[in-house]
């Protein structure tokens, strides 16, 4: 239970920055379905929020300050504690932005009018999320093994280049569904009517490596000493 | 019964070593922890706290180490720093809630009897505080818990007078009960004077003293003089000899007295000379 009230001091520290966040994808979100009505929009919408929770799960490392830092290592709990603590800072912010999504998908529906079938555009969720799952978690990793207090300036890379890795690719694999229905009805055809199955197996898969990473993390700030 | 044991301690860094920190804090004392930046002070404070690893050695906090049972050995220890450790962007609200959640022998009503008597608003911001409501807002959140040991590591820095001597009164109060103790690093050396039990007094990472506070006045003399009036044998005792217009300048210990002569003046030194002349000794 401990560590639920380190994911507690992660949210109070990023409150300002979750604000301005849930006021700017709403205000995305409504620019792109002004610009397109085409189906794939809701798709592109649900990426996006899980983008910019890609991005902004990482902002409880910018506020690490030192004495901060410090601070959190006073508090009674073990390392595990304040990992996990901190890991389920991510997930939880990842379920808000994919709930946040989840809205942006059905308003863009609604707008455009053309429904995409549940069979498929849930699975593609269940994938897109477990992937955002993986690439925070190796987000993560790489901050921690860093240390918890970083220079802005490796902050910034580590923190938006799975982002657009994620973000890009996702859409590139939309835009390539598109511009190529054969390709992408072979493929249907080839995995036949397994696609819930594919996107409960990556969202296992996801929690199995999320958990793995909190490990590696624990281990390698076991041992690390403050400052 | 002691309350803090440091045994055999050392930490290697690169371009620093503290070496073999061997002392005891009785229960219901003060030690005041001194020495020159980077001697080593918050160095040793923060292997106490375990925000750092000690390379060899180890630390008993009322019998209990970080490694046996981490969360009580946290528990027992209080710590207020030289810099304040809450995020800025936290209110006093924020801070008691996290403390009630996190300590069970946390008291929401000491706490906010402790923010009225001082004047802490609830609602601002502690980016906003000044530098001595944050220092009491560090101790309000010590105070307001059972801690066994408070560290202070350079905790009355920057504080006004009035601040300061209600701070030396707070830890007086606080070890009143013979039950807790307190570890004090801190440059202004009067305030050890005023309230340390013991001194341990560190240079580049090594002990260089370690006494009870009085036994420290009582062991040494600050002479005063004439160069001339020095004897050979003077001139090896003496320790840290500072030329000054009048003369020199220097501490001796006690037990040998006898080497003075008429033409010298002698008195009882402050912590402060005592640690200043063996700086420079050092030197």
């Amino acid at each position: 239970m401990r560590a639920i009230q380190f994911t507690k001091i992660d949210f109070i520290k990023t409150k300002q920055q979750i604000l301005w966040i849930l006021l700017v994808i709403p205000v995305v979100l409504l620019f792109m379905l002004r610009q397109s009505s085409d189906s794939p929009m809701a798709l592109v919408i649900f990426c996006y929020a899980l983008f910019m929770a890609l991005v902004f799960s990482t902002t409880p490392f910018g506020s690490c300050q030192w004495q901060e830092t410090g601070f959190l290592l006073l508090l009674p709990a073990t390392t595990r504690e304040r990992i996990s603590g901190r890991f389920l800072y991510g997930l939880s912010f990842m379920v808000i932005a994919a709930l946040v999504g989840v809205v942006g998908m059905y308003l863009g529906e609604m707008i455009s009018g053309t429904v995409i079938e549940a069979e498929i555009i849930v699975p593609f969720c269940m994938v897109a999320f477990a992937v955002c799952m993986v690439l925070m978690a190796l987000e993560y990793v790489i901050l921690y093994l860093f240390g918890e207090q970083q220079s802005p300036n490796i902050l910034s890379l580590i923190r938006m280049i799975p982002g657009f890795v994620f973000f890009f690719g996702s859409m590139g694999l939309i835009g390539g569904a598109q511009e190529d229905p054969e390709v992408t009805a072979a493929f249907m055809e080839y995995i036949g009517g397994h696609l819930m199955l594919i996107g409960w197996c990556s969202l296992a898969a996801a929690f199995v490596l999320f958990a793995a990473a909190a490990m590696l993390c624990t281990a390698v700030t076991k041992k690390r000493d403050f400052g | 019964m002691e309350l803090l044991e440091v045994r055999n301690v050392s930490k290697h860094y690169k371009n620093f070593s503290l070496e073999n920190i061997d002392f005891v804090l009785p229960k219901g004392y003060i030690m005041g922890y001194v020495g020159q930046n980077g001697a080593g002070k918050s160095t040793t404070l923060n292997l106490i706290t375990n925000l750092c690893k000690c390379s060899e050695g180890e630390i008993y906090v009322d019998g209990i180490t970080c490694i046996s049972d981490a969360i009580r050995y946290k528990e027992s220890i209080g710590y207020i720093g030289d810099e304040f450790y809450y995020p800025p962007n936290f209110t006093v609200r924020n801070i008691r809630g996290i403390l009630k959640n996190l300590y069970p022998t946390f008291s929401v009503s000491k706490f906010d009897e402790l923010l009225r008597e001082w004047k802490l608003s609830e609602k601002m911001k502690v980016k906003d505080f000044s530098r001595g409501m944050k220092v009491k807002l560090m101790f309000a959140s010590v105070l307001a818990r059972d801690t066994k040991l408070l560290v202070l590591d350079e905790a009355t820095n920057g504080l006004d007078p009035v601040v300061r001597v209600d701070v030396l009164k707070l830890l007086q109060e606080y070890i009143a009960d013979g039950e807790r103790s307190v570890i004090f690093s801190t440059h202004i050396l009067s305030d050890l004077e005023q309230i340390a039990d013991y001194i341990y007094f560190i240079h580049d990472g090594r002990k260089v003293l370690h006494d009870a506070k009085d036994e420290l006045l009582e062991n040494y003399l600050l002479v005063k003089g004439e160069r001339r009036a020095v004897s050979p044998q003077l001139q090896k005792e003496l320790i840290g000899i500072i030329d000054n217009a009048y003369g020199f300048e220097a501490i001796l210990p006690s037990e040998r007295a006898d080497l003075l002569t008429s033409e010298l003046h002698f008195e009882k030194p402050t912590i402060d000379e005592i640690v200043v002349h063996y700086i420079k000794n050092m030197e």
